[in-house]
């Protein structure tokens, strides 16, 4: 167990405290992260124009444009790091129709695309089977590959698997997934998969689904050169992206972290003492398989701590995965929440993260919280100001828990 | 009981380094959200490596639950 001199936190000193280590910094004025400037970086983010961020869109290119002015303007030297993501991303380029039972179904809440299916751009109507049949729609209980050879197989028209929605009713929007089969596939509302099991009937749908190779842009900004120590902060800024007649916000995943992120940098760019390198990597592609970070991490320089924030809309308990050579970041953040007053969690987290830890490098991914995640009900004001607070807070302090050598001169 | 009472400590409550493993029953998934019904369908949290074994990212390689939640 390292032990580390007792120091004030950062809140106690209005900010970031100044030790004998640190470089005496101008006084920040009492002054914590700023609230109405992150929520301002959330809603324009979720704005419409931008169209949900989905990469390779017009609208997830204007938001890499817009993040790089923001951190240039907060003192960063910014780059737009563009890259290829090839035979990834699953666009839904029209509505989806389906009917069962004489009564049309609303997609994303009865039913929506199987990121495996086959594209069927136009209506096919054809009975419900409870078997693999040649002409029909297979209800099969469970889905994977074998189940779709079988299909394909048998000749059906296309499968039908059962699938759950969130607490507000919708099935949650995802863009890359497994590979795609060679027939059409859709997910149905788990009671109403039940009922075409039992009572069949005819059943009439389109999956206008299709992959799409698309052109990415990491957003990179370097605050302070790197150092003794450096740490890179990221978050990801893409989004699923609307669908064609709905909107997908995105807010909490992840405007809400961009926001955050950005605020620590602006505030650690101000007190950090020379020999801190820290910069910032907003990503992109990562609802596309963590694409963005895949193409950095190889960039970064070895011994770079890295801090990835992927949700901070309403904080429960932090989640936290690190991997890599953590051991000191994981110190460094417990006594920062500690201080902070933020409960964390060891709890997977499935983000950027991960791809930094495998490059070798020491990795942490938090995650706090995303309601409404990957719906139309993910929206600028589901996200927390305390939460967006909490989070820039918690970066600030373990980026100085970081940067202030333990006493004694343990690692 | 108010909610000052009730606000839990900060930091971890055990080891910290168990994040460097989080238990892959622990819960939850895709940063944390409460999200328990994401299909076992391969796509799930914007994640990582879509693997034969599931996409709940490489170092678990665990196949998505019936909940959809990788872990």
């Amino acid at each position: 167990m390292l032990r580390h001199r007792d120091r004030g936190g950062a809140a106690e000193l209005g900010l970031l405290r100044v030790s004998a280590f640190v470089t005496p910094v101008p006084p920040m004025g009492g002054t914590g992260p700023d609230r109405l400037r992150m929520r301002r970086t959330v809603e324009r983010l979720a704005a419409g124009d931008l169209t949900g961020r989905r990469v390779g869109t017009p609208g997830g290119r204007a938001a890499a444009g817009w993040l790089a002015a923001l951190l240039s303007d907060a003192g960063a030297e910014v780059r737009l790091d563009p890259f290829a993501v090839t035979g990834a991303v699953r666009e839904v380029h029209a509505t989806p129709i389906a009917r069962f039972g004489g009564s049309g179904l609303v997609f994303r809440r009865d039913f929506c695309e199987h990121l495996a299916s086959a594209g069927l751009p136009e209506p096919v109507s054809a009975p419900v089977s409870g078997a693999a049949m040649a002409g029909a729609w297979w209800a099969s209980a469970s889905w994977g590959p074998d189940v779709a050879a079988a299909a394909v197989s048998a000749g059906a028209v296309g499968l039908l698997v059962p699938r759950g929605t969130d607490t507000a009713g919708w099935m949650p929007k995802m863009i890359a997934g497994p590979a795609v089969v060679g027939i059409p596939v859709l997910a149905v509302r788990t009671d109403l998969h039940a009922r075409m099991r039992a009572e069949g009937g005819e059943f009439t749908a389109s999956v206008p689904v299709r992959t799409v190779d698309v052109a990415a842009t990491n957003v990179i900004a370097e605050f302070r050169p790197p150092g003794a120590i450096s740490v890179l902060l990221t978050a990801h800024f893409d989004g699923v992206g609307d669908d064609p007649d709905r909107r997908f916000p995105a807010a909490c995943d992840n405007a809400s972290g961009v926001a955050a992120v950005i605020e620590a940098a602006r505030i650690l760019h101000a007190v950090l003492p020379p020999g801190i390198g820290l910069s910032v990597a907003l990503l992109d592609a990562e609802e596309a398989g963590a694409h963005g970070s895949a193409h950095h991490a190889p960039t970064v320089p070895p011994g770079t701590y890295v801090i990835n924030l992927d949700g901070a809309a309403r904080l429960g308990i932090a989640a936290v995965e690190a991997g890599g050579p953590a051991a000191p970041l994981l110190l460094a953040l417990d006594r920062a929440a500690r201080r902070s007053g933020v409960p964390l969690k060891a709890q997977p987290m499935p983000s950027d993260n991960r791809r930094y830890a495998a490059a070798g490098l020491a990795s942490a991914g938090i995650g706090m919280g995303m309601p409404g995640y990957q719906t139309p009900a993910e929206t600028p004001d589901r996200v927390e100001d305390a939460t967006l607070t909490a989070a820039a807070s918690l970066l600030i302090e373990t980026v100085t828990e970081l940067a202030l050598p333990p006493a004694g001169g343990e690692v | 009981m108010s909610a000052e009472t009730t606000k839990p400590a900060g930091g971890f409550a055990g080891d910290p380094m168990a994040a460097l493993h989080p238990p892959a029953s622990s819960g939850g998934c895709c940063g944390g959200a409460a999200v328990a019904t994401i299909a076992a369908e391969g796509g799930c949290c914007g994640t990582t490596d879509a693997t034969a074994a599931g996409c709940c990212g490489t170092e678990t390689a665990e196949a998505p639950r019936s909940s959809g939640c990788c872990g």
